[in-house]
């Protein structure tokens, strides 16, 4: 399959994938962060407004632009001004999206741009055709899925992580006459990156090791004669692209940032320093509660193992084996990127002081390196067939590698949050083994859709882990009627939800106590226990037949 | 050379080929297989019959045993009659019941009767429910009779914090969690009193007394004329918070009148221990409950007990 060919197939996989993500997204509930951002996003889209209109200048002062990104600072703005974009295009203008789904567009495109970035590095590292397997392994994941319908972060930078490191590695691999104007390209892609989140902060790991791994020049200081007389130290050359990744990137990721335009260094600062500090949220692992450090290294493996597809992780720690062999062998930069890909996102939170929270998805961007170990290890096996035979049995067995991400997803949905693979046993699996249902409070959604029915007149609802701004949005899309006010404690609600995380399990207490000790509708998948919904009145009493 | 191009003249790249094939191929399959078979379980229309069968044979000293605990779908049908939903059943204090009702899902009620039947349980009732769900009812002849419970006679106690020789009454009869009521000390209100509340206990709720250590001294609650009948029995331990967030174990004396206190030490992990003092049989006493630790941060402690004696004898 030609290159060309290849990006055409990964751009029609990429457009399915938005459109499934974008046909599907209002069966998924709002995340706590979500409701952060999607306040974020629409002061941030004011300055725009402020930006293309008559105070043009305003918008550069600093008084304007405190009014417009003075929260959420302890994230970058481009999903956030994106989200604003596409909220204001697609719901406000055209009238296509619900507010919610304005948002949340960002997301599906960043989701369809990682299926593309994917195939980007696959084709660039291996081959077309491995890369459009991996994009099409990264598109069925269904935690991923999940992740790729909400307004947040995580799927944005593992699209431009991965498209960092096809930029880099293109870069690094230039021809003399490209050699500039792809550095250039890259040092805007990585600024791009650190303007999407942290993680990009870790790429000059990568981009140097890259650079290590093959050198166009010796590493080693060299002592030479000068043409001057006397001798000179020979220091090895920089890669262009790197220099331009150290002056370009950092320059871009404070243009796209317009609170950094003030008192620069001392935002940068406190930005970092956020995450240096950043509170340990608890979870779920094993039946143990995780609280704070020292958390196991292996948290992220087993997670990994236990919630990407079989056929994934079992092709994936293939090609992993074969490509380390092959690395420690001869160096290239095809392994090493494939191989720091996957290695170094889950090392950061194998660090047992890294805070863990959030699942798995702080550890996604290691996910398209993976998958295309493991659409290389495919390809490997495929080598065994001959003739016609080969193109039927690569079809074949295409369709039953991809098969079980796709019945994943079908299971799980709009629950991807909380799916176990079949290793684990399914959303069973995962409850019996003791580790974490759900969290950030989207499962609940079902419950809000149904308030109405629940109770008649002005209605305290303890809405527990889905916050504020959330509750804002599902008032603000009618997803349930106005007469029901947020309440920050079950003590005197009406109605109350409860998330079926121990670490919050206090409030169920406090629910019991208060409202009774008798659900009246919840959300199960395979019959586990996500969340469930109390009110007052008929908690405390038997149901009614 | 591209990393996805096999060498099929070698060994290992034939090693590599066929590796990948079989795990291809076998993952595949598995995933497939397990997708398309796995088990959902009963629908939703079908708890409430088999919630009917408890609820209508329910008599208030029953014990209800739901598993697997992760479905919780019977709680609906049955939370009111307060279900005990945890992953080791077998551990429950059984002899505070003459009958365990056990619902289950996935066959794990069938195994859990099983067990149960092996213990000197009596299945004295299987019966008919739609698929995917059992409901046994067992009787108990180990059972014993509860004649004083401390939980629900609470009021009837004198709390105080004992520091340095000197007693500070917790005299104030609070409202408490919807309005369970609850002694208060006169200061740190918002966790210095005793009441009976729900709290996480290792994997699921218990009603118990809410006792949260002092910084110093100890919290006392005294229960004069209890009836005395051989045996205090009672459960205690950290809650979960207190269990990943506390730094130091704690420490429970019983004391039956001017008897030297039994001590009880409940370490961090432990969440819901039983604990027995043998009293006499007739007559009444007062029973103090004392707790202290050596560090009262985030030590969340609750216990529940009981007096109690053999069935039989009370017959």
């Amino acid at each position: 399959m030609s290159r060309l060919r290849g990006l055409q197939v990964a751009l029609v996989i990429a457009a399915v994938y938005v459109a499934v993500l974008w046909s599907t997204a209002s069966d998924v509930g709002f995340t706590r962060d979500e409701g952060y951002y999607f306040k974020a996003a629409r002061e941030y889209a004011g300055w725009w407004g402020v930006l293309f209109s008559s105070r043009f200048f305003d918008a550069f002062t600093a008084a304007e632009i405190a009014k417009h990104f003075s929260y959420n600072t302890e994230h970058p703005p481009l999903v956030k001004l994106c989200q604003g974009i596409t909220y204001y295009v697609f719901s406000e203008w055209l009238g296509v999206a619900s507010p919610s789904n304005g948002f949340r567009i960002t997301g599906f495109l960043f989701g369809g741009f990682s299926v593309v970035a994917t195939f980007l590095l696959g084709r660039e590292l291996v081959s077309t055709r491995v890369g459009i397997l991996a994009a099409l392994f990264v598109a069925v994941m269904p935690r991923y899925f999940y992740d790729a319908h909400l307004a947040n972060f995580d799927v944005p930078i593992t699209a431009m992580w991965t498209f960092s490191l096809y930029v880099y590695v293109r870069a690094l691999r230039a021809p003399q006459n490209v050699a500039v104007r792809r550095a250039l390209g890259c040092g805007v892609v990585f600024g791009l990156a650190l303007a999407t989140k942290l993680n990009a902060l870790f790429l000059p790991f990568v981009f140097v090791l890259l650079w290590l791994v093959e050198p166009p020049d010796p590493l080693a200081p060299r002592l030479r004669r000068a043409p001057m007389g006397g001798t000179d130290v020979q220091l090895p050359r920089i890669p262009i692209v790197l220099v331009s990744c150290a002056v370009i990137g950092p320059l871009v990721f404070i243009a796209t940032w317009p609170h950094l335009w003030h008192d620069t260094f001392l935002r940068i600062g406190q930005y970092i320093g956020f995450h240096m500090h950043h509170e340990h949220y608890p979870a779920m692992y094993f039946g143990e509660l995780l609280t704070k450090p020292p958390f196991p290294w292996h948290f992220p493996v087993v997670m990994t193992a236990l919630t990407v597809p079989a056929p994934m992780v079992a092709l994936g720690t293939l090609g992993f084996v074969v490509a380390l062999v092959r690395f420690v062998r001869r160096r290239t930069i095809a392994d090493g990127a494939l191989l720091i890909g996957v290695v170094l996102p889950i090392f950061l939170i194998a660090m047992p002081t890294t805070p863990i929270f959030g699942g798995v998805k702080h550890w996604y961007n290691a996910l398209p390196a993976l998958a295309i170990l493991a659409a290389s290890s495919f390809f490997a096996s495929t080598t065994l067939f001959r003739g016609a035979a080969r193109t039927a049995a690569t079809a074949a067995l295409a369709a039953l590698v991809l098969a079980p991400g796709v019945l994943g997803i079908v299971h799980s949905h709009p629950n991807g949050i909380g799916y176990y693979n079949e290793l684990a046993g399914g959303f069973r699996g995962g409850a019996e083994l003791g580790m974490q249902r759900g969290f950030w409070g989207g499962l609940a959604y079902p419950l809000y859709e149904s308030l109405d029915e629940q109770t008649v007149g002005p209605t305290r609802v303890f809405f527990n882990r889905t916050n504020y701004d959330s509750y804002r949005m599902y008032r603000r899309e009618g997803t349930f009627e106005r007469r029901f006010t947020y309440a920050n404690e079950p003590d005197h609600a009406q109605v109350a939800v409860d998330f079926i995380q121990p670490e919050h399990a206090e409030q169920r207490g406090a629910i019991w106590s208060w409202i009774g000790p008798r659900p009246v509708a919840g959300v199960y998948q395979s019959n586990v226990t996500l969340i469930q919904l109390y009110v007052k009145g008929r908690s405390n009493v038997p149901p009614r037949n | 050379m591209r990393a996805d191009d096999a060498q099929p003249g070698t060994v290992a790249g034939r090693a590599v080929s066929a590796s990948g094939l079989v795990l291809a191929v076998g993952a595949g399959l598995f995933g497939v297989v397990f997708w398309l078979g796995v088990d959902e379980g009963p629908p939703a229309e079908a708890f409430g019959p088999a919630a009917a069968h408890v609820r209508a044979g329910h008599r208030a000293d029953d014990l209800v045993l739901v598993v697997p605990a992760y479905a919780g779908r019977p709680m609906e049908h049955l939370g009111d009659l307060m279900p005990v939903a945890v992953k080791a059943p077998l551990e429950e204090d059984f002899a505070a019941h003459p009958r365990v009702w056990v619902f289950g899902l996935f066959d794990e009620g069938a195994a859990l009767t099983e067990a149960l039947v092996a213990r000197g349980f009596v299945l004295a009732e299987s019966f008919p429910t739609p698929d995917g769900i059992t409901v046994d009812l067992l009787e108990n002849p180990f059972a014993e009779e509860v004649r004083f419970d401390f939980l629900a006679n609470l009021k009837r106690a004198e709390v105080f914090h004992e520091k340095n020789g000197e007693k500070t009454p917790c005299a104030e009869w609070g409202a408490g969690r919807g309005g369970a009521g609850r002694w208060q000390c006169p200061y740190d209100k918002e966790w210095f009193y005793v009441a009976p509340e729900y709290h996480f206990m290792g994997d699921t709720l218990r009603a118990c007394l809410w006792a949260h250590p002092p910084g110093e001294g100890r919290l006392v609650v005294r229960y004069p004329d209890v009836p005395l009948t051989g045996r205090l029995a009672g459960r205690a331990g950290h809650t979960l918070n207190g269990s990943v967030n506390a730094r130091a174990p704690i420490d429970l004396d019983v004391a039956i009148d001017d008897s030297p206190p039994q001590r009880f030490v409940f370490e961090l992990k432990d969440y819901w221990d039983p604990f027995f003092v043998r009293t006499a049989t007739t007559g009444t006493a007062t029973v103090t409950f004392a707790i202290s630790t050596t560090d009262a941060g985030v030590n969340h402690f609750c216990f529940t007990a009981d007096m109690r004696t053999a069935r039989a004898l009370s017959r």
